[in-house]
């Protein structure tokens, strides 16, 4: 990986024979973390390859919210690749849904932040996540429901609400 | 394992600082990027994905701008057609790298454009399966070849790869150039609205049994498909108005829509029974080759309700024949347009043309357009004496354009308006179309006597303006 042939120039501090970065949230915490990681995000691993001294700055995550995603990218990243066919493999993959499913326990407001700094960090695998639990929250409820939950306010009048309801019983009768 | 995040500097101020945003009560969904918002909608069963337009119009709008994607290899390589299918390769790869990045989110249209090779199979299968995976509602597929006459293995409409359901969101086809073989136990495409097939490689059998199984739809334009043979769909087509077919080798068209509104048709002169169309407003009918009179006939049982016709035949032939105890007659035509395109063994016939005024008993407006250039005062054929009359009672506006004072024009001209007592305006005119006509003899075409005919015809008989 490219990664790996271009990170001189950037602060590394780590156990000798594994190589970390460190990443600065937009409220100063400085994480350290192993560089494959790391590059689980493309946005991080654009910035490796691009140098730079003292940590990689974030300023559009917080602290909180970027421990998680580096909980995620850890968890992620540290499942070594074997056989695909033995067991471990198998083992390891009903292990990472476990993680993810945990992982997910939080509130909205954190799912949102979530979901923001998966999108500005651009890891596909949390994105993905994320957006998968949204849409199971928005499964099966009313549309009150849905406004009620996500603070959606209602600008139809009950006519054109009646309509669009009318609308797409006959798309999907 | 030794991975654990650390944790180096960590005030409190910054730390509460980044986490006011969680103590926010109301968190809005709205708020997040566009694109975000669509991935997450895009995750949700077809069903449930509608129903989110109706929370609010800003997420009605999210739900109606999905993005149209248009792949035209002509314009994509820059080039020209002829040298397409150098730049196959950089196409595919174009595509797939687009198609990558709107990989989970809804794609309303997918159009691709490209001439046709072997090799684009299996990437064209991929971009289908993509197509229903967005939940396309649009797919325009348009696969010419690069030489007709060396094209024998057009691509296979992927029916297989619309299964469980998604069938349900298409809305809107064009097929070029494709084979269409449907599946025994295809059930039709639930939704569709608007069908466009073009040079389609299909049998009879399995084209009535596709377009007999789109129930809702409302738009069908059928271009150069050579059946061969009778093209006749039975099942009730209840939502379509709009037919349109044109250049297709076929021997029989036949379809049974209540409210069609709108028929369309260039080619060989064929039956064509639209006889359940009560509604049909507008009609176009371009042959290439017919006896009008026989024209008319098939007409009159194919199209009985028709409010406005237009008839053009190419290559037109007249019989001397009155039909006067035809007792057909077209119950609504109100506005009739002829283009009577009168060859030299046919000059003595011209009047002959009436027998299709005399099946318009409802007729408010007719225009008939000639041409001919032996029409120029051609003194030859039966007058109007020689036929009975006919009332045209309804009759308020004729136009004569090509008039070329032949004896056929004249006296057709005088039986309409001796017959038409609420005729108001009458239009009679010499050259215009007829300037750039064929001129087989010395010097220029007799207009100034042809206008002087006309200008005499009309002056005892209506208002009119040459």
């Amino acid at each position: 990986m490219a990664a790996a042939d271009s990170c001189d120039g950037i602060s590394t501090s780590g156990g000798g024979w594994e190589k970390t970065v460190t990443l600065v949230s937009s409220d100063d915490a400085r994480f350290e973390v192993r560089e494959a990681a790391a590059s689980l995000s493309q946005t991080v691993r654009r910035m490796i390859r691009a140098g730079g001294d003292g940590g990689i700055p974030l300023p559009k995550v917080d602290a909180r919210t970027l421990s998680t995603v580096l909980e995620y990218c850890n968890k992620h990243a540290a499942v070594p690749a074997p056989a695909p066919e033995s067991s471990s493999a198998e083992a390891a993959a009903v292990d990472l849904e476990w993680f993810d499913k945990e992982l997910m326990h939080v509130d909205l407001a954190t799912l949102c932040s979530l979901i923001r700094a998966a999108d500005y960090l651009e890891v596909a695998g949390l994105l993905d996540l994320t957006c998968k639990t949204v849409a199971d929250m928005i499964k099966s409820k009313t549309a009150e429901e849905i406004r009620q939950m996500f603070g959606i306010q209602n600008d139809f009048t009950p006519e054109e609400e009646e309509q669009l309801s009318r609308e797409n019983a006959g798309v999907f009768e | 394992m030794n991975n654990l995040v650390t944790q180096e500097i960590r005030t409190d101020n910054a730390c509460g600082e980044a986490i006011c945003e969680i103590g926010r009560p109301n968190v809005r969904l709205e708020d997040l990027p566009l694109d975000v918002l669509y991935k997450i909608v895009s995750k949700l069963p077809p069903k449930e994905f509608a129903r989110t337009s109706v929370l609010s119009s800003s997420w009605r709008c999210m739900w109606s701008e999905c993005p149209r994607l248009t792949f035209d290899a002509v314009v994509m390589c820059k080039c020209k057609r002829v040298d397409l299918h150098q730049h196959t390769e950089r196409f595919i790869h174009e595509v797939n790298a687009v198609l990558h990045k709107y990989h989970g989110r809804v794609v309303e249209t997918l159009e691709i454009r490209i001439d046709y090779v072997d090799s684009l199979v299996h990437h064209l299968n991929n971009w289908i399966d993509f197509a229903v995976s967005s939940r396309t509602k649009n797919i325009t597929l348009d696969l010419k070849p690069k030489r007709f006459w060396e094209f024998n293995d057009p691509y296979v409409f992927p029916f297989k790869l619309f299964e469980n359901g998604i069938i349900s969101c298409l809305q809107h086809i064009q097929l070029s150039f494709v084979s269409l073989k449907p599946p025994s136990q295809f059930s039709g495409f639930p939704n569709l609205r608007k069908l466009h097939i073009q040079v389609l490689y299909a049998s009879k059998k399995d084209l009535e049994h596709v377009l007999s199984h789109c129930c809702k739809l409302e738009w069908l334009h059928i271009d150069r498909c050579d059946l061969n043979a009778e093209l006749t769909v039975d099942t009730p087509l209840s939502h379509l108005l709009y037919l349109y077919v044109e250049h297709c080798k076929l021997t029989k068209i036949k379809f049974h829509a209540v409210n069609l509104a709108a028929f369309k048709y260039e080619g060989d002169f064929i039956p064509v029974d639209l006889s359940h169309s009560s509604k049909l407003q507008n009609a176009y009918i371009k042959l290439s080759e017919a006896v009008l009179q026989h024209a008319l006939l098939s007409l009159l049982k194919g199209l009985p309700y028709v409010q406005n016709l237009t008839l053009r035949i190419f290559w037109q032939h007249l019989e001397k024949q009155w039909f006067l105890d035809n007792p057909l007659k077209f119950s609504c035509l109100r506005h009739l347009q002829l283009f009577m395109s009168i060859y030299s063994e046919h000059v003595d016939k011209v009047l002959y043309s009436v027998s299709f005024l005399r099946a318009t008993p409802f007729i408010e407006n007719l225009e008939v357009h000639f041409t001919g250039y032996s029409l120029w005062l051609a003194d030859v054929g039966p007058h109007r004496q020689d036929f009975g009359q006919c009332k045209y009672n309804y009759l308020k506006s004729m136009c004569i354009t090509g008039f070329k004072g032949a004896r056929g024009q004249v006296e057709f001209l005088l039986h309409v308006v001796e017959n038409a007592p609420a005729l108001e305006v009458l239009s009679v005119d010499t050259n215009e179309r007829a300037r750039n006509e064929f001129w087989p003899h010395r010097g220029s075409p007799p207009f100034e006597k042809a206008k002087q005919i006309a200008i005499t015809l009309s002056e005892s008989k209506t208002p009119a303006k040459c």
